[in-house]
């Protein structure tokens, strides 16, 4: 699935690239003849009385009928013969195969580079509910080592990244396994429990049948109690194809739209009508937020999705004001115990209502309710509501360039020529729109996706 | 300097049983805008401490490429009109042959010939692009100046140091970045456009591993913004109060390796500001009310009920839930008034 997947990619991106184009050409010239002659010899071999004329009248009918089945050549897809991806490029003798590689990788970094940047009102204190199925289902491997390894290792690095963009939100752990739904982490934000939990549940064995339903309640009552401020979120990774379910599920879900909590499944397998329906139900009708995985990067990028904070929408509104406390750090010579695990600790933060010590931060004062947090936690979710441009790559045209290196790191721009024609085939430089900076694919992704900053435009003298 | 270069040290480099250090990368973001400099040479009575500063700092960067042979630097001038790479220097410069001639008449004379040849790489690199950004310093008199580049410098230094970590994965190369700056007695005056920035920065900087170190030269003691860097980062936060002995400070704080950081006791371990202020009345806020939109601080619920910074209106029930005050009941103050009046 993977290699096929991958060459239909590079067969859009890189149109432009001659050599390959006349290649493919010839290649399909050669295979149209071969098909028909095929089926000719079928013909001649199936010797049921009729005349040929007719036979091959109705096979042209049949073939109109199951048009979407055609091939490129006109031919069943599986009558033609078989494309391999690395067939496709070809190295002449003075083609240069590392740049047209090179061109190529751009082109999927490319890919990666290009984000939503509407600047939206997004929900930044968000309470979720990662529910992992771990029913018999998971025990396949058709993700290695298995399904649910993958599916636990993949949930750890998501709990760490949502804390990293996400710091004042919550996060609580459930999971289906043998027909009913175990709370395994309380909703809290403390990622490190929560990463805890999930390493234990590794060694488990998944088992039984999951059911959707008793999740979902389980989750509806999690995120009962939580403020009308932070919104209200289900995560489910679903494996199997089927759920067991004590009562109508249709009623979890009409509770679900009243409660104003929103779903999102990531499908491991195939699609489930009841998911669909689900995610459907809860996000106002939007379908986008039911996805069944392709490959294993997918499900990663579908989990990083689901990092980023949803936009607030008008049946969605939290506009409210949170109160939050701004504790002060102090160093102490002595240690002493703190409110929330009474452990000895040298110095730590005090709660400005109650003056309780507490050890770290985000966190809600074990004495007095308020929820403490920095200033540089408020700092991290700043990029959610004022995205960076995205660079514009700058247009072959005639070579020149007014930059030979990267702006951000110095690195020289690759020349990635076509050897036959000497044209370029990318110029590799991406610019930034304020600044008029030139950067490398690499800065931009690392522009874009960590450091949130254009170096170009914080290096100009005024503002 | 050049005795380090003598065959006589080789055999002590070799010992059996030593430990071979992983190699690092020290990228350096030098804050030279003269404008600084001039303040802080007025205020001390002194003459171009800028030289003296940059002076110290070859000599540090090349006692740095000293420890270990695949050690590397970088440096980054953040200047009065942008950023510029001292060194490793941009390639395309190398065509123009004609600034090779003047080189020799230059202050290259503080370069002897037989210097290590990996000091004289970076030395005569930096002297002569410093040479360059003067005189382009000298003919921006007169610019504009709102902000100081130093965050765009802190920027490309982490885009560097991504870079230089991807390229040198197998030798598992350990980075760090140090800032170098001058500090002004005019307090915090662009710092503002600075905080978002330098957050940022402060963010990737923890998610590459990368500590920040910063030695601030002159100036007031606190610099929020840099102290929350270097406090995130696990980064170490020196103030020097003159140019005397810069080597000296920077030789023994700054070479602690990131992994000794835990054990060994850092200058900096002074309390960091983290305070916020509040966006309508600027006044400090310990405990404050956030919008859930925008996330601005404030210290009082605005007037109309609507967020001053995003225009979202806010929900009437929630704020009169936080309008409500705690009830204290009448008997006991009753009492207590009965009390005084007795007596």
């Amino acid at each position: 699935m993977a290699p096929s997947q991958e060459g239909n990619d590079s067969d859009e991106e890189i149109v432009n690239v001659t050599s390959r184009k006349q290649r493919r050409q010839v290649h399909f010239d050669n295979a149209q003849p071969a098909t028909k002659k095929r089926k000719e010899d079928d013909q001649s071999q199936d010797q049921d009385g009729r005349p040929s004329k007719n036979r091959k009248k109705l096979k042209k009918k049949k073939s109109q009928n199951n048009s979407n089945l055609q091939g490129a050549s006109g031919g069943y897809a599986w009558e033609d013969e078989i494309k391999r991806s690395w067939d496709l490029v070809t190295v002449d003798d003075e083609t240069d195969m590392t740049s047209l590689v090179a061109s190529l990788i751009e082109a999927r970094k490319k890919r990666a580079a290009k984000r939503n940047i509407t600047p939206y009102q997004r929900g930044i204190i968000r309470t979720m509910i990662l529910t992992l199925d771990c029913s018999e289902s998971m025990s396949e491997k058709d993700l290695r080592p298995n399904r649910h390894a993958m599916m636990i290792q993949y949930a750890i690095d998501f709990v760490h990244e949502f804390f990293d963009q996400n710091p004042i939100s919550q996060i609580g752990i459930v999971i289906m396994r043998n027909g009913l739904a175990h709370l395994v982490s309380q909703v809290s934000g403390n990622p490190q429990d929560h990463i805890d939990v999930l390493k234990k549940i590794r060694k488990q064995e998944p088992k039984g049948n999951p059911s959707l339903q008793n999740a979902l309640e389980m989750a509806r009552g999690l995120l009962l109690p939580t403020p009308s401020h932070c919104t209200r979120e289900v995560l489910i990774i679903f494996g199997s194809l089927s759920s067991t379910d004590p009562s109508d599920i249709h009623q979890t879900i009409a509770s679900l739209v009243d409660e104003r909590i929103r779903c999102k499944v990531i499908g491991l397998s195939a699609q489930v009508a009841i998911c669909k329906e689900l995610c459907k139900q809860t996000n106002y009708g939007d379908e986008s937020f039911y996805k069944v995985l392709l490959d294993e990067t997918h499900f990663k990028e579908l989990l990083d999705e689901a990092v980023v904070p949803l936009p607030v929408n008008k049946v969605n509104k939290g506009f409210t004001l949170v109160k939050m406390g701004f504790p002060t750090r102090v160093y102490e010579d002595t240690p002493t115990f703190c409110a929330c695990h009474s452990r000895l600790v040298y110095g730590g933060y005090f709660c400005p209502n109650c003056h309780s010590k507490v050890c770290s931060l985000p966190t809600v004062c074990p004495c007095c309710d308020l929820m403490l947090i920095l200033s540089t936690h408020l700092a991290r979710s700043y990029h959610h509501l004022m995205p960076l441009k995205t660079f514009n790559e700058v247009d072959i045209g005639e070579g020149t360039f007014p930059t030979s290196n990267c702006f951000s790191c110095q690195r020289r721009f690759p020349v990635l020529k076509n050897n036959k024609t000497g044209k370029l085939l990318t110029s590799s430089r991406y610019r930034c729109g304020d600044c008029s900076q030139d950067f490398c694919i690499d800065c931009d992704v690392f522009i874009h996706e960590v450091l949130h900053n254009c170096p170009g435009c914080e290096s100009k003298p005024t503002i | 300097m050049d005795a380090i270069a003598d065959p006589n040290f080789k055999h002590q480099g070799n010992k059996p049983g030593s430990v071979e250090e992983s190699p690092s990368l020290l990228t350096v973001i030098v804050d030279i805008t003269p404008q600084l400099w001039t303040e802080f040479d007025l205020k001390n009575g002194k003459k171009d401490s800028i030289l003296d500063v940059l002076k110290a700092l070859i000599v540090f960067l090349n006692a740095h490429l000293a420890f270990n042979t695949s050690n590397q630097v970088a440096l980054i001038a953040a200047h009065s009109q942008g950023i510029k790479y001292l060194y490793p220097k941009n390639k395309a410069d190398d065509d123009e042959i004609s600034s090779k001639n003047e080189k020799e008449d230059r202050d290259l004379f503080i370069i002897s010939k037989n210097m290590y040849r990996r000091f004289r790489n970076v030395d005569e690199t930096l002297v002569e692009e410093l040479y360059m950004l003067f005189k382009e310093e000298e003919q921006s008199i007169g610019k504009v100046t709102q902000k100081s580049t130093l965050a765009g410098g802190i920027s490309a230094a982490l885009a560097y140091t991504d870079r230089i970590t991807r390229e040198m994965e197998t030798i598992s190369l350990k980075s760090r970045i140090m800032v170098l700056t001058c500090g002004s007695d005019k307090g915090n005056r662009d710092e503002v456009f600075q905080y978002i920035p330098i957050m940022n920065c402060i963010f990737s900087a923890t998610k590459i591993k990368c500590p920040i170190d910063v030695v601030k030269i002159g100036g007031s003691k606190e610099s929020t913004f840099l102290q929350q860097t270097t406090d995130a980062t696990n980064g170490i936060y020196l103030h020097v109060t003159s140019t005397d002995g810069l080597l000296q400070y920077l030789s023994t704080a700054m070479f602690i390796d990131p992994s000794l950081r835990q054990i060994i006791v850092k200058p900096n371990k002074g309390s960091v500001d983290f305070r916020t202020s509040c966006y309508l009345t600027g006044k400090v806020v310990a405990v404050g009310y956030i919008c859930s939109v925008c996330l601005c601080v404030l210290s009082i619920i605005p007037p109309g009920n609507v967020c001053p910074a995003c225009d979202s209106e806010f929900d009437e029930r929630v704020i009169a839930k936080l309008k409500k005050k705690p009830v204290v009941p009448r008997l006991t103050k009753r009492k207590s008034a009965n009390h005084v009046s007795k007596k």
